[in-house]
């Protein structure tokens, strides 16, 4: 395995042990563990992180190229939140932002926020996370048989806080954070009658929506739905004995889903908020591969799973609506991919809604700095949403400050993760948004991104890719047959149906077929192409070479034929001729033969004869791929 | 035994920052640094998600040390801690 080259090893050892080595005075720097904290589940060992992260400066352990944005936050409750402290500064740390997070102890809400000389003013914070509980709204003895009353308490105490949230922005400059408030179960199974529990949840909700309303107009005062967020919370609110001593009036599990809540809205409002989301095509707005499933092919509307696809393309649509500009960045035929934006009947998703589109064979990292400089915006204002493992970590690798998503298994969930992911919330929309779309199409409509083929080779060396060759067998015959049939991309002969099966080819003794396999550190691919040769005395013909599109431009197409052409001239012959049959779709194969030093011939019966001398034949295998020898010389 | 009794120093030190090294079973919780009421819940919560069991607080803030506590937890296995044992009489428990 060549040895890696550019970025550093990946540590080894679990976050919170690399967390706890990185603590030590003359540790050597970490700066994949920021975005390794992200495996930590669960508020204990989140809290464990966000403990030993106020100790650690941030530049040790995140990526050098990572911005990070400053900001100063006050937490201040009418209860006990301490244990949302650490929760939070983990969460703000992997929202791009290194707090500064001060809270100001128990049941001081009302004091800091309407005392001018407190030291919540005193500290100046630029957020200031205001806790609610329901024991602040409910006085301990508010009289069951007499929900009028409780309707007028619930009135006053929201007049309070108002008052003295409004006095506190009056006079100091930073944001406030307001939220709904959960109600304990045990107070609706405190009452007795069904239209006593009803009126309560009625009240209450009336309380809630008071809240949500209170901001008015100020662009300075939000609400967070948190009481919608706990749907999908699996914690009970509240952990009695936790309150009962301390005060606490959230579990562990509910001040975790505030601590997320809290950072994501200071994301938003430290402007972070994302402003492009860059989708793949292939598995990702659609179901199936175009190239070679064809237009009517692919899985898109309907019914499951073409449907969760299509429920995909809404959000984007939404989001694109409310101001995020959509980009498509595929390996794809851009005019195949023209007649579906234009033409397939189920699409969400239609050339005006792109702002850019990189549709090409190139890199998709060259294609995404494009899409910024054509836009005028941040590598760090991008999502990036593929279903590919391989061009996920490329992107992460080359272009750190790009946020990725990848989607994989049932697309059931892609839409779930893509939603929890993508950060582009701000703190107010405007009718402005609606009209991004057609502003910056007018600046870079209908620029095509030239696609470059330039290897990635640093990151391709990290891949630890191998290829292994062996001769077709009963095994490998059907899988080869169906990739030969399927693939309209790479494939010499053109996807011929009446051709001789590749099983009819092995019966002679001067052909043969040798199948790859691929695998790289995500796992193994399988058998993913295969070359059909007839031996002739003095030259060999690659009949076919067929590859699948999944695991183009990482040059095991060329690690392929470097071992056809080692064969060919261990068997003494001199050239190598390749068929080839030029379809719509089949460019993919021309490109290669050229680039690997093919000239090309005559054209007869729609086959153009490239050649390659073997003598001078170049250097073909790539320095990143391992080519297991598996006894490709045999012959079937 | 011994797995509980490295569970509970490797938490203690989690939310106190005292090495585990410093720690024995005859440590006195109320002698740690850093020891307060929320150092003494996040241990409670700590043990709790780690062992998957459900301490009893009363009997939980009646062990003094490190060894009580590990005892305390083995016996009861889980189960919430006896509740004949009163908090009040240590008295130099936790919190």
């Amino acid at each position: 395995m060549p040895s890696p080259t550019g970025a550093p090893p990946a540590a080894a050892g679990d976050p919170l042990s690399r967390l706890r080595s990185v603590r030590q005075p003359h540790a050597p720097a970490d700066p994949t563990l920021l975005d390794a904290l992200i495996e930590l589940d669960g508020p204990i060992a989140r809290a464990d992180a966000g403990h030993l992260l106020a100790r650690v400066p941030v530049e040790r352990i995140a990526p050098r190229e990572r911005r990070l944005r400053p900001l100063r936050v006050a937490m201040v409750g009418t209860f006990t939140a301490d244990g949302v402290l650490p929760l939070l500064r983990l969460a703000l740390l992997q929202e791009r932002i290194v707090p500064e997070i001060k809270t100001f102890g128990f049941d001081q809400l009302m004091v800091q926020l309407s005392d001018p000389d407190a030291a919540l003013a005193a500290y100046a914070p630029d957020v200031t996370l205001c806790q609610l509980d329901d024991r602040f709204f409910l006085s301990r003895d508010w009289d069951r048989a007499a929900p009028a009353e409780l309707e007028e308490l619930l009135t006053q105490r929201t007049a309070t806080i108002e008052s003295a949230v409004c006095g506190f922005v009056a006079r100091t400059p930073g944001t406030v954070l307001l939220h709904t408030v959960p109600l304990s179960p045990i107070e609706r199974r405190k009452l007795t009658g069904y239209n006593a529990k009803a009126h309560l949840g009625r009240v209450w909700r009336s309380l809630n929506s008071r809240l949500l309303e209170l901001p008015g107009g100020s662009n300075r005062i939000h609400t967070l739905d948190f009481e919608a967020a706990l749907v999908d919370c699996a914690a009970r609110l509240r952990d009695d004995r936790l309150m009962q001593f301390a005060g606490m009036a959230w579990s562990p599990g509910v001040e975790l889903c505030y601590a997320h809540e809290a950072a994501r809205f200071c994301h938003a409002v430290a402007g972070l908020a994302k402003k492009v989301l860059v989708l793949d095509l292939d598995n990702t707005l659609w179901g199936g591969i175009l190239g070679d499933d064809g237009p009517a092919g692919i899985q898109v509307g309907g019914q499951y799973p073409g449907n969760c696809f299509a429920e995909l393309q809404r959000a984007a649509a939404a989001w694109r609506r409310q101001g995020v500009l959509l980009a498509l960045c595929s390996k794809n035929d851009p005019a195949l991919v023209d007649d579906v934006l234009d033409n397939h009947p189920e699409l969400v998703l239609r050339s005006q809604d792109f702002v850019a589109r990189a549709v090409n064979w190139g890199r998709k990292d060259h294609n995404i700095r494009q899409i910024a400089e054509s836009l005028n915006l941040g590598l760090d204002s991008i999502v990036f949403v593929d279903d590919s493992r391989f061009e996920c970590e490329l992107i992460r690798r080359e272009l750190p400050e790009v946020e990725v998503v990848h989607l994989g298994g049932d697309p059931a969930d892609h839409l779930a993760a893509l939603v929890d992911a993508a950060r582009f919330d701000v703190p107010t929309t405007t009718a402005a948004d609606a009209r991004r779309t057609q502003l910056y199409r007018a600046r870079a409509d209908r620029q095509r991104f030239a696609g470059s083929f330039k290897s990635a080779a640093d990151y391709l060396g990290q891949l630890e890719l191998q290829v292994e060759i062996m001769p077709a067998d009963g095994f490998s015959l059907p899988r080869l047959e169906q990739l030969r049939l399927r693939t309209n991309q790479f494939n010499l002969a053109g996807r011929a149906l009446n051709d001789p099966p590749a099983g009819a080819m092995t019966a002679h003794a001067d052909r043969h077929v040798l199948s790859f396999a691929v695998s790289d550190r995500f796992g193994r691919e399988g058998i993913v192409g295969g070359v059909w040769i007839d031996r002739r005395d003095s030259h060999w013909v690659i009949e076919n070479f067929v590859m699948s599109c999944r695991v183009f431009s990482r040059g095991i197409e060329q690690a392929v034929l470097a071992r056809v052409a080692g064969d060919a001239t261990a068997d003494g012959a001199a050239w190598l001729d390749a068929h080839y049959r030029p379809t719509e779709r089949n460019r993919p194969v021309e490109t290669f033969l050229e680039s690997a030093g093919f000239v090309r011939g005559d054209e007869r019966d729609g086959v153009i004869a490239y050649r390659l001398a073997l003598k001078s034949a170049p250097q073909l295998k790539p320095a990143w791929i391992v080519l297991n020898e598996k006894d490709a010389g045999a012959h079937v | 035994m011994s797995d509980v009794f490295n569970i509970v120093v490797e938490l203690i030190e989690q939310v106190t920052d005292v090495p585990a090294e410093e720690i024995d079973g005859d440590t006195r919780f109320d002698a740690l640094d850093n020891w307060t009421s929320f150092a003494a819940l996040s241990l409670l919560t700590g043990i709790e998600d780690r062992l998957g069991i459900r301490l009893d607080l009363r009997g939980y803030l009646a062990c003094a040390c490190v060894e009580q506590l590990v005892s305390s937890i083995c016996s009861d296995a889980g189960a919430p801690a006896s509740p004949a044992r009163d908090a009040s009489a240590s008295g130099a428990g936790i919190g």
